[in-house]
């Protein structure tokens, strides 16, 4: 770093206010890594600044090489937790920063920069992170640092300035705001290196799938510093409202004028709150003058800082088709008041095997469309996929032979199958919601006549092509799904006689269709149907899935069409 | 993955012995005659001239029964008069429907031979939906009055 004499006499004033060197170089902005990292070099740094000052060793004597910064005494806080308010209880909790909580902290970071690579810090923050037994071949850092620094920042290098009392370019510059580098950024640059040693993985800043997060947080301190500039900034927001009001008071009248004002007034003063530490209010501060903000005070450092350490492995999504061969198996598991209904549920059976390689946090299931719990899907199966959120075992796990033994796993259960599987991504999502509106599905039920069968009237129906019906909302889930008339096409009709009574209809229709009601018109809501067609009162008994096709054409008519054949039924 | 599972009328033949259940949407029984849509998933409860039937998602289908004078009738069905302003209902909650007591008239029913019958919507509620297919097809108040030609669905009051 160069120094100048303008530019020891602030680090000087900053040095005596008690903030540490690594604070000072931030504001300063060095940008030169290992001018953050070479510790010894401090004293050589704090050498040459006393010789621009006119006394060699008034800093170097000063120091405190273990917290780099001038020695102080630790002062017993004045807030306890036993005294302090029940919200901010929790910030004198064990985190893995509460051995640094006694130290001799500056008054910018509060002992941030001073601890992060401080032996003790670092192994018990690499204890913490195997605790939760991730597999990771290399981690991207995230920091999050409390928001009050950055007012004590400004107030602090207004104050030193002013202090100062001289003008220079130098001062102009470092008191604009955002000036300043980050915490975060030195957090990270001293930091990623000894993790990277202690963890043994790489650090890489593009490696998306394990994310390390530290979340340095001071709520306390910082709710205490904005209270502070509650008054000044709600008085300069209230000039701006009434700016932006004048629009709404064009008006000649004095009293009806009055009377707007004050309707409005009492709307504004509703929605009046405290003065929350959040970036907006923040914002609010910095464009503060220098005159302003010099009648500030830094508040006492009172509360501890709270460390979380949260981490996090990319989800993976794996994407296949189902086939249903039993009945009474719900897609997802089905509880009320703590009982499940039905015992086994597609969501279970597939995706229990990959939970146990995985070792997800949790398992989402999502599915291009559902059937009904008594109604088996077969043929070329659902698509469906399973997303594994936050898996521990994720990195060697990713194989195709890990899904070849997943699939082998279900399918031997013969309750429900699956096609072969692969990875997929968050595009999954598109293709499954595509399916579910989009596709044409093919039905096989079995179903009873009142009366006898007119043979003449099904010819009829197996001619039908592109029925349009209009469904009302069935009965059975009028309860949950809005009531209104939905179009839909039955493509085609397949219908075979059983015996005087009983008939096994294939339909071919567009998705989204009630197919039950279809059949026994779910008293006449849904028309036309197949009562109608075959002047008969008609029942279904069962429904299976046969087949999915993509969208309708000559092809799949013919390919249903012979359905029956392929399906091997024998009448 | 191609080849369907065992023709289904085969399978239905061994489930013979198993309980009609009122919860099953379809009943496996084979044996017994399969009972009418309105037997499958509704309770029913009967007053003297109507009916009540309430489906096992709480929702009430309500109309008049076979016992009713415009049913035993031989007259035929002039006109059916909606005394009640039509307000549709919007939304999963099925908000905007207009609230009935049980004995707030829905239908005005005018027979051919001059008789005029009220016919009231026998549950406190608010009205899902009025049948609209008594509007074309008159005679199935007569004809089907426990089925097609019911009156209204009503869903019950929020506790």
């Amino acid at each position: 770093m160069q120094l100048s004499e303008s530019k020891a006499i602030l680090f000087n004033k900053l040095f005596e206010r008690d903030v540490c060197i690594r604070c000072i170089l931030r504001l300063f902005k060095i940008t030169e890594i290992s001018t953050y990292r070479e510790t010894q070099q401090f004293i050589q740094l704090l050498f040459d600044v006393g010789k621009l000052i006119g006394n060699e060793n008034k800093l170097v004597e000063e120091y405190d090489f273990l917290f780099y910064k001038r020695k102080a005494e630790i002062l017993d806080s004045d807030v306890q937790p036993q005294t302090c308010h029940s919200s901010l209880k929790d910030q004198f909790i064990k985190n893995p920063f509460h051995t640094f909580d006694k130290i001799n902290k500056c008054v910018v970071c509060h002992g941030i920069l001073q601890c992060v690579d401080d032996q003790k810090f670092i192994a018990i923050l690499v204890d913490e992170i195997q605790k939760k037994q991730y597999q990771f071949e290399a981690f991207k850092f995230q920091v999050k640092t409390p928001i009050g620094c950055q007012i004590r920042q400004i107030i602090i290098v207004n104050q030193c300035i002013s202090e100062i009392g001289q003008i220079d370019p130098l001062y102009e510059y470092i008191r604009t705001p955002n000036f300043a580098t980050d915490i975060k950024i030195c957090v990270k640059w001293i930091m990623c290196s000894l993790l990277s040693e202690s963890l043994k993985v790489p650090s890489d800043a593009n490696d998306d799938r394990f994310q390390i997060c530290l979340n340095f947080e001071n709520i306390g301190d910082d709710v205490k510093q904005f209270e502070q500039f509650k008054k000044i900034i709600s008085d300069i927001d209230d000039q701006m409202w009434e700016e932006k009001i004048t629009k709404k008071l064009k008006m000649n009248d004095p009293q009806l004028k009055a009377e707007t004002h004050n309707r409005l007034m009492q709307k504004k003063n509703q929605q009046s709150q405290p003065f929350l530490p959040t970036q907006s209010n923040l914002e609010k501060i910095s464009k503060l003058t220098n005159a302003q903000i010099s009648s500030y005070k830094i508040v006492n450092v009172n509360y501890p800082v709270k460390l979380e350490v949260s981490t996090s492995y990319q989800n993976i999504f794996i994407k296949g088709n189902y086939i249903k061969l039993g009945r009474y198996i719900s897609q997802t598991p089905w509880i009320i008041d703590g009982n499940k209904i039905y015992e086994d549920s597609i969501e279970d059976l597939v995706s229990a095997e990959a939970c146990k390689i995985f070792k997800p946090s949790s398992v989402k299931f999502h599915s291009g469309g559902r059937e009904d719990i008594d109604v088996r899907m077969l043929g070329n199966g659902r698509p469906f996929a399973i997303e594994l959120v936050d898996p521990h075992q994720g990195v060697l796990n990713q194989t195709q032979e890990i899904l070849n033994q997943i699939e082998a796993k279900i399918n031997s259960q013969n309750v429900v199958k699956v096609t072969p599987l692969s990875y997929t991504d968050t595009n999954i999502f598109g293709e499954l919601k595509n399916s579910e509106t989009n596709k044409v599905k093919a039905y096989c039920c079995v179903v009873e006549c009142k009366n006898a069968i007119n043979a003449d009237l099904i010819e009829q129906a197996n001619q039908i092509k592109d029925l349009v019906i209009k469904q009302k909302t069935p009965i059975r889930v009028l309860h949950r799904r809005t009531q209104m008339v939905r179009d839909k096409i039955i493509h085609s009709l397949l219908i075979k006689k059983i015996n005087e009574k009983w008939l096994l209809v294939y339909v071919l229709s567009s998705a989204g269709t009630y197919i039950k009601e279809f059949i026994h018109s779910d008293l006449d809501r849904t028309v036309p149907n197949l009562c109608s067609l075959l002047q008969n009162e008609c029942d279904i008994y069962q429904l299976d899935v046969i087949k999915l096709y993509e969208k309708i054409n000559e092809a799949v008519i013919f390919d249903f069409k012979n359905l029956d054949i392929e399906c091997g039924c024998k009448i | 993955m191609q080849q369907l599972e065992e023709p289904q009328v085969e399978e239905q033949q061994q489930q013979q012995g198993q309980d009609q259940d009122d919860d099953l949407m379809i009943p496996l029984n084979v044996q017994a005659r399969l009972a009418e849509f309105t037997d499958r998933y509704f309770v029913k409860s009967f007053s003297e001239h109507q009916y009540v039937f309430q489906h096992s998602n709480r929702l009430y289908l309500s109309g008049i029964n076979k016992n009713h004078p415009i049913v035993k009738s031989d007259s035929d069905i002039k006109e059916i008069e909606f005394t009640q302003k039509e307000q549709h209902v919007k939304g999963k909650k099925k908000k905007g429907g207009l609230k009935v007591k049980s004995d707030t008239v829905m239908l005005k029913v005018h027979l051919e031979n001059g008789e005029v019958y009220n016919v009231v919507a026998g549950q406190d509620g608010y009205i899902i939906e009025m049948n609209e297919n008594l509007q074309k097809n008159k005679q199935y108040l007569k004809q089907y009055p426990e089925t097609k030609g019911f009156v209204c669905i009503i869903q019950g009051c929020r506790k």
